[in-house]
Order: C-alpha cells, then structure tokens, then sequence
C-alpha cells in the first residue's frame, strides 16, 4: 500500500537498495519524555533524528562534538546513525532498531548538553520509511569491513595474524553508516563479530584499535584467556586506570601500547596500571618490568642487531661510519675480577674523555660477564676521541704502599702512580633509540623540579647523582660544561625564587661562572662542600652574586691554609659579602671568634681525638690504669684556685682535697714546698690521683687545642669543666673549671703489628682547677655525646685508602677483597683482620683472591 | 728528688715569674714588641685560632682589643726530655682574669713553652683560652 504514495525524499545507495521517506505516517516528537511505544517497537521501519543546532552551517569539528554529545546522551547503547545528512540550521540521520538508545534520548527530553553549555534541540521522527531487505545494515556493514581487514591480516614486526582495527569507522565499507568505537555496546557488538568468525579468529594474535576514540575497554572481556602479541590502543581516550585495571585483568599480551590516552598523562602512570602490568611483557615498548626505573634498551634486543660495531684497537678507523648515528653506542669496559666500582670505572673514564668536546652522559650502566658497560648517544666527537687520541685506553690511577720508613723520612702517606691502563672498547649502533628512552635534558629538569623546595626557596642538589630519576644516567658534575649547564637551566627555572643553592658532595672542580646565577637574583647562600675544588680561585667568580653565606668545607682548598684565621681571610677577601662561612658567623673582626679546637697540624687529628676521649675516660672511671701513660720521668703539678662563695665546712674539706696537692706560684713559695708540691714518676703521680675525688667530665664542654705535634714532642691544651661528685647524698655536687696541659713524648718507635706505630708517653701533666663562668655553669652537663656514633663517621677517604693499603700489605689480598673484609668491620682494622682469619678458617677465601 | 731534678724546677719556677711579669706587661702595655719574646717559628693560638712565625704573630696583636691581665695562678714545670740533651725548656701554666676594650671582664688560662735561645727566653707556643667566649658586636 504504501509503495504506492510517493515518497518525500529517496536517499540512495551505491549498493544498497534506496530507502524512501515518507513523513505521512510519521510521528514527530521534540521537548518530551513519552513516546507511542508500539511504533517504536517494530523491527521493520526506519526512525530519523534531526538535530537542530539552528547554525547555517556545520564545521566538521561541529559535527563530531555533536556526535559526541550524542554519544554520550545514549550512554553505551547501541546506535548506528545512517546516512547523516548536514543541513542548513539541522542535521539528520536515521535509525534502526535502537529503543533503548532512543529511551535515553527520551530521558533527556530530547535535549543533548554540548560541551561548551549550549543545549540543542532534538527532533525524533518514529516510522519515516520502511525497512526492506537489501537496505543498508549497520551491523552487515561492520561485519564486510571486518571480512576485508581479516583478508589484509598483516604482519607486524614478523608476526603475523594482526587484525588492524586503526580508525575503524574510516573504513570505506562503512561510509554511510557512524560506528563509534567510543560507545560501550558498539565496540561490544564489534568484538563479538570479531570473536564469532571462529575460522579467521584463530589465526588472530594480535589487534590494533589505534585512534577509534574508545573510552573503555570493557568489553574487551569477551576475550579473556587469549593470549595477544599485540595489543594496540594508542591515541584512544582511555581515561580511567581503574576501570582499564578491571577490564584489562584477565588479558594477556606481550606487548600493550598505551601511548596517547589521557591515562597515559597522569603523575602515577605506569604505576597506577600496577595490577595488570604482569600481563604484558613490554608496554609502548618497555619492559614492564623496568618500568618503574627505565627501559634498559641493552636488555631487550630483539632485533639482532644486539653485538652492534664493536670497534677496538684493530679496526680504529671505522669510527667515522657511525658520525651521524643517533643510536645508543655501548662502551665496554673488561674488568673480568670487578677490581674497580662502578663510582671509580666513571671517575677514570671521566679523566679520560676530553673536556672541550660534546657532553656525555653514561646511561644504563651495568656489570656482566666482566664487563663494566654503559651506553652513550648524540657524542660522536667524544667516541671518535676516545678512539683516535686515547687509543681506547682507560688509565688508572693506583695507590701503592710507600717505601718503610726510615729515620729521615717522615711521610707515610700511600703514592700515587697511574702505571695500570685498561684497553677497553665501543659497540656503536647497539640498539636505536626509542622514546620513554633516556634522554638527559628531560631527566635533568625532572630532577630539578623535585629538588626545589618553593617554601625553603632552596635548591638542594646535594648529591644530585642521588636523585630520584636519575638511577640510570650519570650527570658527570665534575664537567664543567655539564654543571653550568644544569645550573643555566636551574635558573632560567626558578629565576629569583631561589634564595640558596647547596652542591655538596658532586665532585665540583671549578665553579666560575657567575653569569649563569645572575639570573637568580636572589641568591644569598650557597653551600659548596665536600667538592674537589682545590683553589679559591676556582671559585672566586662567584664573588659578585653577594652571597653572604658560603661552604666550602671539605673541599681540598681548604688544606692550603693551616688556620682557620687565615683562611677566613682569603675567602672574604674574594667574597666581601660574606657573614657565614661554613656555617659559621664570620663578623667583621675575625680573629675575635673562637673555634672550639685548634689542631696545629691536621695530621694529629686522630691521635689527639684518640688520646683526650681514652684519657679522661679512664680518669673518671680507673686512675689506677693510667700509671702506663706516664714515662718514669714523669713530672705532675695542680693549682687550685677554687673558691665557693658559700662555703660549709663539709665543701671546704672537698676543696681541700684538691688543695693539699696543690700550689700558686703567683705568690712567693719556697723552694722546699715547690719541690714536695711537684709529683715525680707514675707511682707517685697516680698515689695523687687516688687521694683526689671522684670526678665525671663533660667532654662536650673540651676546647681543645694541640700546639705541637712533631715526632718528638706532641703538646695538648684541654679545657673545659668537670663536675667534683658529692661524697653523700646530702651534699650536691660541685662543678669546677679546668685546664691542663700535657707534654708527650715518643718512647718506642716502629711498634706495633706493623712497624709503623709509635708509643708515647706522657713526659709533663699541670693541671689547674678553677671557678666556672655563669656561661659554662649554665651549659655544662646540657649535652650528651654518643663517642660510639661520633667515631663512625669520622673515618674519611683518606683514612680508608690508608687502612686499604695497610691491609693489603698484611694479607696479601687483592683489593677488593680487603675492602670487602674492612666494610664488613666497618673499617676497624683489628676487627677487619679477624673477618679476614675466619674466612681463611672456613676456606671461603679462593686463590685468586690473593695477588 | 735528686738535687739536679730540685735544681731545674727551681730555676724553672723562677724563670716562669720572671718570663709571665714581662710577657703580661707587652701585652696590656707595650703590644708591638710582643712578638719579640716568640721564637722566630713560633705559633700563639688565641681562642683557637693560630698565627705562626713573628710577623704574623705581630699582625694577630695588633689587631687584638688593648687589654689588662690580672694574673691569680702560676704554675711551672721543666720539660725532661732526653732526645734534646742541653735544650732548656719549660713549660708555664698561668691564669687569672682579662678586661679587654668593649668586654666584660673574663677569666683566661694560657700555657706557654718557652726555651732557651742565645741566653734569651723565648715562647715556642702559646695557647691562650678564655674560659667564655668574648661578645660578638654585630654592628
């Protein structure tokens, strides 16, 4: 009946038969919620949607936002608009059999939200043509598209079966029809079709769904259990980890691509995707495993180029092929016993490499098959050096033993001599680079930005290979080009937001370029300790910034000046802004503070440390014990001159304790009283020692100063405050004030296990007694020192190389085995040689570990 | 005590009242001709902080306040020592209190080493401490 009224519009089909439009028997709706449900239901009609968005005409970015809203309005039901029609002020398209798409569109009473605000209005037209066979389906459509793309199954990266699903909507098949990947139920019905072409399913490994716009990935689901090559995801519009960590729990693939989804841009990607990262090996190319360091590209070779170049002495001119390579190049470094760290290996290449030529920054370092490796790109002028101008040597320095001390010799020191070289190789072109890769530039500012502290306006680079992120590159600061580099792009950065910098422990050499701070205008304090900075004039440039704090303790500059005097004044004499140096307030009259301890050479520390703590800790606790510290000569003398201002008669005894021993030359005192008042020999000195009280010092209360430290003769000045132990509980204590000098002298000399200890003893004790200060009253007592803690971290580098050498000389080890024994015990040498005895005992110590 | 052990620590003690009385008198009155009475390497560590050889030692004095020493104690030993048969040294031990210029008066202790040069006494080190630290005037 109906074939026989003319239609209203005839849309036609290249291979399809036409659908007529009649609006006679349609039923328009606009702005409602109901709907003739019986018209709605029948399977054969065509319904037709107009979108009125009143523009005269519709950008292509237009029409997809409203797609979009579309999309979104029928919220993952089924929905397939047919040929879409752009009009002036209205859009249309028609529908099949999708009421529950519709009955959302209904819910929302025919009104789609745009992204920008505006509603536009939709008119939904029930029933405007007839559907017949031969029509145009949807749903046949996407199945003859998926024919086609399982006809050009392709091959990827060798493998074959992989269903590419790139732009799916794109395809030509479908070019009358919308088929959003976004919407739920659409990719569902896709997956299904895929899934259900059993025959052509199972040669399928892997699918790419690149750019379809997809949202989520739930119906994914359908399949679990199958193991992918490949699956593809990359520009979709992932948003959700959690969902995805849900839809993706039971897929499995060896390699995911994620790469442009929203997802991918989140502070906790990939770390977010932690529960389902077991079920691939590799995502956008890394090894999940390393994911959470980086990808290790000389790991993962897989495309057989994994032995690169390799270029040593034989073939040294081949260098130049690999001039414009921008792949990773492996340096390879033999070290078959693992004699040298990771720390030394860097150090020795840094020597080596030339300091005018590109910057290299060793990445992805690591120790196999006795071989120190590490990757380098983008510094074909640096390897072409390496190779033509060292030879592709490495050479090393090596401390040695010195020769055995004579009488007229005096240094002990170990000598440096750099009589070993190590014959190493390239491999160029061992893996390309890919992105996620290191790449320095972005793993420098990454480290900046975490170590700025906007609220301190602190920089704190302090050990800045340290840093979070920056495990797999070595940022060589001892490079002058690469720490102003670092330091250009700090303050380009944080400009004048940055009121203090701190650079300790990096191995800086020199530090004059001012101009590259200028830029931080705030700059008032910059700690530069524990450096490698061996002259103020490597320095000195810095002077014009005006900061007023500095430190560069630790550095080997500060050995060039004996007192701490003069070398407060070389350095304001440069830096004239200064107010603190090293911590410490420097005013303008410098010679008014008071250091603690003055050690009149630096080589005594250990010695005078060692001999005050021993000393006055056995004198508190066991006198009797310090009768072998005196030489028979010996001589003792106490002055007293304590004076209470309330004095009982039980405090005058206690006082008189100390003043039966003593005396005060100041007045007149005969020489009969001179001579009994002066203690000769250790019998008679300690016979002294027990008849005076009982007495606990406070050793943080100690100023220490050693004016002379020669072979002969070591003089040490200790003052401070102890507090005299009240006899009885009814009485307090009392605290006095003290200074004593003792006079040491050397007794036996090459002692000891190894020949190279000397035994002194004390020659001169005088010791006097006096009333504390209110200061000192008020801080004695205030702090306890931890002698144990303390000593731990006193034992410097050059303490450890000495302790080195002398180990080996006594076990004839090879040297990392003595530093496996000395970390082991901490660095006590007795301790040390008792780990090394135990390990012999129990035959853990093979042949080759000795020289 | 044998009687040449009396005999040194007898002479000591009066070479020490003697040195202290001069050298306290240079130092509040005539402070530019300190440095004299130190030996040509010798080393005055004030508070910590050292200066060696006469003419630093004489640059340290003059920039030190002008001062006043009261001294209360005095003690003094000779150094036996075997390896430098014939050398004369001694070793001094004074206190007592300081008022230097701007300072509150302050209570010191200071040892010295002093050894005989060409008749003459001469410090070889000296290690002055006050028992406080002095204020700091930050201007």
């Amino acid at each position: 009946m109906s074939s026989l009224k003319c239609p209203d519009e005839v849309i036609h089909f290249p291979n399809h038969m036409s659908i007529e439009i009649s609006y006679a028997n349609a039923l328009s709706y606009s702005k409602c919620k109901s709907y003739d449900a019986k018209l709605m239901s029948q399977g054969f009609v065509w319904h037709q949607i107009v979108v009125q968005h009143n523009s005269r005409s519709l950008s292509m970015e237009d029409k997809n936002e409203l797609l979009k809203a579309l999309y979104e309005a029928v919220e993952g039901e089924e929905f397939y608009p047919v040929v879409y029609r752009r009009c002036q002020y209205e859009d249309r398209f028609l529908v099949r059999q999708c009421q529950p798409a519709l009955d959302k569109l209904f819910e929302k009473n025919l009104r789609l939200l745009m992204p920008n605000g505006d509603t536009v209005q939709l008119q939904v037209q029930l029933n405007v043509a007839e559907f017949k066979y031969g029509q145009i389906s949807p749903i046949n459509q996407i199945t003859k598209t998926l024919n086609k793309l399982y006809d050009h199954m392709d091959s990827l990266d060798g493998e074959k079966g992989i269903l590419d699903l790139t732009r799916f909507g794109q395809n030509s098949e479908l070019f009358d029809v919308i088929v959003n990947l976004g919407n739920r139920s659409v990719l569902e019905r896709i997956f299904d079709l895929i899934y259900r072409n059993d025959e052509r399913f199972r040669n399928v490994t892997g699918i790419i769904l690149r750019d379809n716009g997809i949202t989520t990935m739930s119906p994914v689901k359908l399949f679990a259990g199958i193991e992918f090559s490949v699956l593809d995801l990359r520009d979709n519009l992932i948003e959700s980890y959690i969902r995805l960590n849900r839809d993706l729990e039971k897929i499995k693939a060896n390699e995911i691509k994620l790469m442009g989804n929203p997802l991918t841009q989140s502070p906790n990607y990939p770390e977010c995707l932690r529960p389902i990262l077991k079920n691939f090996k590799i995502l956008d190319g890394i090894p999940t495993e390393n994911l959470s360091k980086d990808y290790r590209p000389i790991n993962t070779n897989v495309d057989g180029q994994a032995e690169g170049y390799r270029i040593d002495w034989s073939n040294k001119s081949d260098v130049n092929q690999f001039e414009n390579s921008s792949d990773w190049h492996a340096i390879m470094i033999p070290d078959p016993e693992q004699t040298y760290t990771k720390e030394e290996i860097l150090d020795y290449f840094f020597l080596t490499i030339s300091t005018e030529l590109s910057d290299i920054y060793p990445c992805y370092y690591k120790y196999t098959a006795g071989e120190h490796q590490f990757l380098v790109r983008q510094c074909f002028d640096q390897i072409k050096y390496l190779v033509e101008n060292c030879n592709l040597e490495i050479k090393i320095p090596r401390f040695v033993a010195p020769p055995p001390p004579t009488e007229s010799t005096t240094d002990y020191s170990p000598q440096l001599v750099m009589d070993t070289t190590i014959v190493y190789y390239v491999r160029m072109n061992i893996s390309p680079f890919r992105k996620g890769q290191i790449e320095p530039m972005e793993c420098i500012e990454k480290a900046l930005n975490r170590c700025f502290s906007a609220m301190d306006k602190m920089l704190n680079l302090n050990n800045f290979q340290n840093t979070e992120g920056l495990e797999n590159i070595v940022i060589n600061l001892s490079s002058t080009k690469i720490l102003s580099r670092v330091l250009m792009q700090a303050s380009r950065k944080f400009l004048s937001a940055c009121h203090e910098i701190r650079l300790a422990h990096n191995k800086i050499v020199n530090m004059n370029f001012p101009k590259i701070l200028a830029l931080m205008g705030n700059l008032k304090a910059l700690d530069l300790g524990n450096n490698w900075i061996h002259s103020l004039d490597d320095v000195k440039g810095l002077a014009v910034l005006g900061i007023t704090s500095l430190r560069l303790d630790g550095n080997p500059l500060c050995n060039e000046y004996s007192f701490a005097g003069e070398y407060i004044k070389a350095v304001k004499k440069h830096f004239t802004d200064l107010t603190k140096l090293d911590g410490i307030g420097i005013t303008g009259k410098d010679n008014l503070t008071s250091p603690k301890n003055f050690l009149c050479d630096v080589a005594g520390y250990d010695f005078v440390e060692e001999f005050v703590t021993r000393y006055f800790s056995t004198f508190e606790s066991d006198r009797a014990g310090l009768q072998d510290l005196y030489h028979r000569k010996a001589i003792l003398s106490l002055s007293c001159n304590f004076n209470l201002p309330k004095a009982t008669p039980q405090t005058v005894k206690r006082i008189s304790q100390y003043t039966q021993f003593s005396r005060n030359l100041s007045v007149r005192v005969e020489t009969d009283q001179i001579c009994s008042s002066t203690y000769v020999g250790p019998k008679e000195i300690i016979r002294v020692f027990m008849n005076l009280p009982l007495v606990t010092y406070d050793m943080l209360s100690f100023c220490t100063d050693c004016t002379v430290f020669e072979e002969k003769r070591v003089v040490i000045t200790i003052s401070g405050v102890f507090l005299d132990q009240a006899p009885s509980i009814v009485e307090t204590d009392i605290l006095m004030a003290f200074s004593r000098t003792f006079v040491l002298k050397p007794t036996k000399r090459k002692t000891g296990s190894l020949k190279c200890a000397t035994l002194y003893k004390i020659i001169n004790d005088i010791y006097s007694i006096t009333n504390p200060t209110p200061n000192q009253t008020k801080i004695a007592f205030k702090y306890f020192k931890n002698i144990q803690s303390a000593k731990k971290d006193e034992i410097t580098v050059a303490d450890k190389e000495a302790l080195l050498v002398m180990f080996q000389e006594a076990t004839a080890l090879k040297s990392i085995w003595c530093t496996r024994c000395l970390e082991e015990a901490n660095w006590n040498f007795t301790q040390a040689l008792e780990v090394f005895v135990k390990l012999c005992e129990k035959k853990e110590v093979p042949d080759a570990a000795f020289k | 005590m044998d009687a040449e052990l009396k005999q040194k620590i007898e002479s000591c003690v009066r070479t020490a009242e003697d040195f202290t009385k001069l050298y306290y008198q240079s130092f509040d009155k005539r402070r530019h001709q300190i440095s004299r009475l130190y030996l040509e390497n010798g080393l005055f560590v004030w508070n910590g902080n050292g200066a060696s050889g006469k003419d630093n030692i004489h640059k340290y004095f003059i920039e030190l306040p002008s001062s006043e020493h009261t001294i209360s104690t005095l003690d003094a030993q000779p150094i036996v020592d075997d390896a430098v048969a014939g050398q004369l040294t001694y070793l001094i031990q004074s206190g007592g209190t300081v008022k230097y210029t701007d300072q509150p008066v302050k209570p010191f202790q200071q040892t010295f080493i002093i050894t005989a040069q060409d008749d003459k006494w001469r410090i070889a080190s000296d290690c002055y401490r006050l028992q406080d630290a002095l204020v700091t005037q930050n201007k």
